[in-house]
């Protein structure tokens, strides 16, 4: 019945009397409430509980999930209600198909018929616990499961609750038989039980790899399909061991529910003597799965029955091997379903077979085998009929054992663990990587987030304090709190790194970067696993900060490390492969990149599935690779491919998104589809600068594209905007000393030049080679050159054409120097040509614009025909300087010709210096009406389209 | 259905300047926050609260006086910002399966319960509030704002022993209000 408002605030009444009473008079109290206030009693019983007063105190704050589902109402009532036909949520049970520690499983089937197929429904026993506990481990579960996509795992299709709010999953109803009874009833031989079973493997590292340990690992949980698929069932217990970390307190409380429905059967010595319990605890209970598929029983023998003895021989006696075992009593059968003969069965599992079973056996941790997939590659040199690694433990190992199974009859199991840790050093540390990783993720997350805390607004002293200001704080803490513990100062470092490059914030970065780097060296070692990873880390900020020359560098010796860490660092490895092409191709190296990408694109998709987020970032760096070394069409493909995946904003991805909108914006560039690239642009920096606020230098990047895109298509005005805008913003980020403000203040030059204010050109020009010349090596030399190469084209064009001739002849002779020969050399010719004219030295200045015209006569693409026909304008220049009138027109037509090859339909302001050259024939020619009239109507068209005036005086086009 | 949500917070009826300022900002930051990358998520409501009023603290008419009602104000706000990215997840999800997962959805998925459980705590938050404003804003500020007891205590002046006791009749009266 639900409760109306009278009765909430009667309710209310009614608790605030028995919250008043001391708890011993509260029963009775409660016992007396008169018939009319009976209906609200259940709401009351609660406060009869002891443990009622103290509830939630040392829930952590900002826990969300735990303050919300603790308010959860359970319904009356425990199991008894269900039954076929019942319905719970949009599911109709149908016929219960199993019981466990926590809950019990049923056959179902959608009740509004939107899906045909039957699930297993889970649900929880009863709702005696208390309901936040439950509702907790619910929510972990479901995210367990959800997060865990992979053939052999059965799937979570659904999880909710009931109206009654009982909590729900739908899973994937796998139809078959327990991995045991399987292999029976087919008769598997011993390859074909040890090919499946590296199903189960795959599977199970799968889910480590998701930091997802199973912990309850038994044929039961291990089904196999009619058509010979594995599926793994059941996380009921596992655990996230990230979260599991974060209460320390939890263990205790599920202990209390008596949710640990360990089957001592298959249980890890760790488990048995309740120790930390880490992957390597599955790779045992996968053990045990094995022996028994191999010779049909489990491990041990045992003298005595009960669990009490199990316990005591898992932990302490050493199994006897598969090989011996199977010579058992009922010997004929078992070989019989291994379809072989006895003989022929011990054969088959003495030695390789006995040793890899035995070696997951192990009771060390340490000597088991690291991974499922060492397990897994095991198995399989042993198909291909290789030798396997397991093989007889050794003395030393014996003493070790010896040690160990001491240590645990004194009963100190926790501090033998810490004892045994310390010795055994690098060994058990990889047992418990998982682990420690969670536990130092929480550190660090507790840390940063107090550092938000921690900022009173008295400290703050009326200053508006931003998530900038607490994370200077943070860094100083990171010098003192972490200043004798390398590993948390990593991972601190990496974290305060990452937040920063979120906020595009790469300046402050890069320290924090190189400082993770150095602490992870000296806390792994130089060829560890961390420091590799540190140094991926910092070669991203380094191309962050476009600094990519060094981030090559760096990356390489990572990923030189990581393959020699195999698949352990196989991972990181695949992603660095985009990073990598990335840096070749903002170094030019594009077709290098492209390579390099299609290379990676199929293990990207291996890694992370063809749809996910990675997949398309590394098309989209495809598509800028072919742009740039001017494959337009691939380029295109793939971009219209990628546009509808792009179109719905992605806030998940944060700063992802919008680094990719402005990807795609630079391929709609160089495909000249300017209203499209314009508009993907915008939303690029629109999406920067709400997520990071104005101050971010991804936003500079994608409103460098924009001008340059307002270039490219004439709108002088804009770009000419747009740049200048950019310039301000990059000195505001940079600071107007920095390398990356003087190459976006050297855009707006572009811009400048071509309207009319040839003297805001080359003040910015000067400005820009100025600050670059100081910070020295930050820009590259191309770049440095491109300042220069515009610098020189601004001072011709504004009458300096000695100085002009000077510092074009340097950058010229430094382009030749690095074999940089292509339409930016040839621009430098062009300015060398419009200096050489102005000063009277003809016969140079010819030599000059037919070199430019060589090198971008052979250029089949846009950047080379538009070159070329500049040439030509230059040279018709030349002509009528030398009155070789006759020779002009053709070469006007001739640029002509190529500028509307390149413009087609669309007009563009730079057609109109044909028109220039033309009316200075007609003035050649005496025809000065005509010139008049020819230049006019090309000033008027000029401005139509760009926006701005055309410049007074041209001397050459550059 | 649609993405109407966007534009009309679910306390849209609010013409508080504040509310609004907040509402962005902490919004704002909650999916500046919430992002994938390759470090930690940091999911933290706390947090949100916290850096909000450090944003906003020296905001010109303000409206409130102090700390402790900012917070408290602020808890209020980040419930609707949750609730909104809840029912904009709703909105989204249209046709088939009516899954109550989705892996990559802004704040919602810091919320991992179920979006229908989300809703029904906010309703069930509406009706506590006709009855006992105080409580309603308990349930805020350590639900949706994460609070600590001694922050509330702090806010609202009263003891903590008072938070304890007005917390735990609060969740008494939610699951009455929610009970079938």
């Amino acid at each position: 019945m639900k409760l109306s408002t009278a009765d909430l605030d009667e309710l209310s009444g009614l608790i605030d009397q028995m919250q008043a009473l001391p708890p011993a008079d509260r029963a009775g109290w409660l016992a007396r409430l008169d018939a009319a206030r009976a209906h609200l009693r259940p709401h009351l019983q609660p406060l009869l509980d002891p443990a009622a007063d103290m509830v939630d105190t040392a829930a952590a704050p900002g826990a969300l999930i735990d303050a919300l589902s603790g308010l959860l109402p359970m319904p009356a009532g425990g199991d008894d209600d269900l039954q076929p036909g019942r319905l719970i949520g949009p599911y109709r049970l149908l016929r219960a198909i199993g019981e466990g520690g926590m809950g019990s499983a049923w056959l179902a089937e959608r009740a509004d018929g939107a899906m045909q197929r039957q699930v297993a429904l889970k649900l929880p026993h009863t709702f005696a616990a208390p309901g936040r506990d439950l509702a907790r481990r619910w929510v972990r579960e479901r995210d367990i499961l959800a997060s865990l996509e992979h053939p052999h795992i059965a799937r979570l299709y659904d999880a909710g609750a009931s109206a009654a709010g009982r909590p729900y999953l739908a899973l994937e109803y796998v139809e078959g038989l327990p991995i045991t009874r399987h292999c029976d009833e087919h008769r598997l031989s011993v390859r074909e039980r040890v090919a499946l079973f590296r199903q189960v493997l795959a599977a199970v590292q799968f889910a480590h790899a998701h930091l997802v340990v199973h912990r309850d690992l038994k044929p039961s949980n291990i089904y196999v399909t009619a058509d010979g698929q594995a599926r793994l069932l059941d996380f009921g217990i596992a655990k996230l061991l990230q979260r599991d970390a974060a209460s320390a307190a939890e263990g205790a409380e599920l202990t209390e529910l008596g949710i640990a429905p360990l089957t001592p059967d298959y249980a890890s010595p760790e488990q048995i003597t309740g120790q930390a319990i880490g992957t390597s605890s599955d790779v045992y209970s996968l053990g045990v799965v094995f022996y028994e598929l191999l010779c049909g029983r489990r491990p041990y023998r045992l003298a005595r029955s009960g669990r009490a003895a199990l316990e005591q021989a898992i932990s302490e006696s050493d199994p006897q091997r598969p090989s011996r075992t199977a010579e058992a009593a009922k010997q004929e059968e078992l070989a019989a379903l291994r379809s072989v003969r006895p003989a022929g069965l011990r054969r088959q599992l003495q030695g390789d077979l006995d040793n890899v079973a035995l070696k997951a056996l192990e009771k060390l941790p340490s000597r088991r085998y690291p991974s499922a997939e060492a397990f897994s590659l095991d198995l399989q040199r042993w198909l291909e009929g290789l030798p396997v690694q397991a093989h007889p433990a050794g003395a030393a190992y014996r003493a070790a054992k010896f040690v160990r199974r001491h240590r645990v009859a004194v009963g100190a199991a926790a501090l033998a663990t810490l004892s045994l840790a310390a010795g055994l050093g690098g060994a058990l540390y990889q047992a418990g990587l998982a682990e420690r990783e969670a536990l130092r993720a929480q550190a660090v997350q507790r840390f940063v987030t107090g550092l938000f805390k921690e900022a009173a607004p008295a400290k703050a002293q009326g200053r508006d304090v931003l998530v900038r200001d607490l994370m200077a704080r943070g860094e100083r803490e990171l010098r003192e709190a972490a200043a004798d513990d390398p590993v948390l100062r990593a991972d601190l470092a990496g974290v305060l790194a990452g937040l920063y490059g979120d906020l595009g914030d790469a300046v402050s970065a890069l320290p924090l970067a190189e400082a993770r780097r150095d602490a992870a060296r000296s806390a792994f070692g130089d060829d560890s696993l961390p420091y590799a990873q540190a140094l991926a880390a910092l070669a991203k900020v380094q191309g962050q900060l476009s600094r990519f020359e060094p981030a090559l560098q760096t990356l390489k010796q990572a990923q030189r490390l990581l393959e020699g860490h195999g698949s352990a660092g196989h991972g990181d490895f695949v992603d660095s492969l985009t990073e990598e092409a990335f840096f070749l191709q903002q170094t030019n190296r594009s077709e290098e990149a492209s390579a390099l990408l299609e290379q990676a694109v199929p293990l990207l998709e291996a890694r992370h599935g063809a749809d996910s987020w990675v997949v398309v970032r590394a098309q989209v760096d495809r598509a800028t690779s072919a742009a740039s070394h001017g494959d337009l069409a691939q380029a295109q493909a793939i971009v219209d491919a990628l546009l509808p995946r792009v179109e719905r904003p992605r806030p998940e991805l944060g700063l992802q998104w919008p680094n990719t909108l402005g990807d795609i914006g630079y391929v709609l560039w160089q495909a000249r589809r300017w209203a499209e690239a314009e508009q993907v642009l915008e939303r690029a920096i629109a999406e920067f600068d709400r997520l990071a606020g104005p101050r971010n230098s991804p936003a500079i990047e994608a409103g460098r594209t924009l001008g340059m895109v307002q270039l490219d298509a004439g709108h002088y005005a804009l770009a000419a905007a747009s740049l200048g805008r950019n310039t301000e913003r990059a000195v505001a980020f940079y600071g107007a000393n920095d390398g990356e403000a003087a190459l976006n203040r050297s855009f707006e030059v572009m811009a400048l030049m071509r309207i009319d204010q040839p003297a805001r050109a080359q003040a910015s020009a000067a400005e820009s080679v100025r600050v670059s010349e100081a910070v020295g090596s930050s820009l590259s030399a191309f770049d440095r050159r491109g300042l220069r190469r515009r610098l020189a084209a601004t001072m011709a064009l504004n009458g300096n054409a000695a100085g002009a001739l000077a510092l074009a002849d340097e950058v010229a002779a430094e382009e030749v120097a690095a074999a940089a020969i292509d339409t930016r050399h040839a621009g430098t010719q062009l300015t060398r040509f419009g200096a050489l004219r102005a000063l009277g030295r003809s016969q140079e200045a010819l030599q000059a614009v037919r070199r430019a015209a060589e090198i971008c006569g052979a250029l089949n693409n846009v950047p080379g025909r538009l070159c070329a026909a500049r040439a030509r304008l230059n040279e018709a220049l030349a002509a009528i300087d030398a009155r070789e009138l006759d020779r002009v027109p053709a070469l006007v037509d001739d640029a002509e010709q190529r500028m509307s090859q390149v413009h087609g339909e669309r007009p563009h302001p730079d057609q109109q210096y044909a028109a220039v050259v033309r009316a200075a024939w007609h003035a050649a020619r005496g025809e000065r009406e005509q010139a008049e009239r020819v230049l006019a109507q090309a000033r008027e068209r000029f401005e139509q389209l760009s926006g701005a005036r055309m410049a007074q005086k041209i001397d050459f086009f550059f | 259905m649609g993405g109407d949500e966007e534009a009309a917070p679910a306390a849209a009826k609010s013409n508080d300047q504040l509310f609004h300022a907040l509402y962005g900002e902490l919004r704002r930051l909650a999916r500046s926050r919430l992002r994938r990358s390759e470090g930690i998520t940091l999911l933290d409501t706390t947090a949100l609260v916290h850096e909000s009023y450090l944003r906003l603290a020296d905001a010109p008419a303000m409206g409130v006086g102090g700390e402790g009602q900012f917070l408290a104000y602020a808890s209020r706000v980040m419930r609707f910002v949750v609730i909104d990215f809840v029912r904009q997840r709703r909105s989204e999800r249209r046709g088939g399966d009516d899954l109550h997962i989705t892996l990559n959805t802004e704040v919602a998925e810091s919320v991992a319960l179920p979006d229908a459980d989300v809703l029904r705590i906010h309703e069930a938050l509406e009706e506590l509030q006709k009855v006992d404003e105080r409580l309603a804003r308990i349930v805020e500020m350590r639900c949706f704002a994460g609070l600590d007891e001694a922050t509330i205590a702090k806010a609202l002046g009263v003891t903590d022993r008072t938070v304890r006791r007005d917390w735990q009749k609060a969740r008494l009266m939610l699951r009455a209000a929610m009970s079938a």
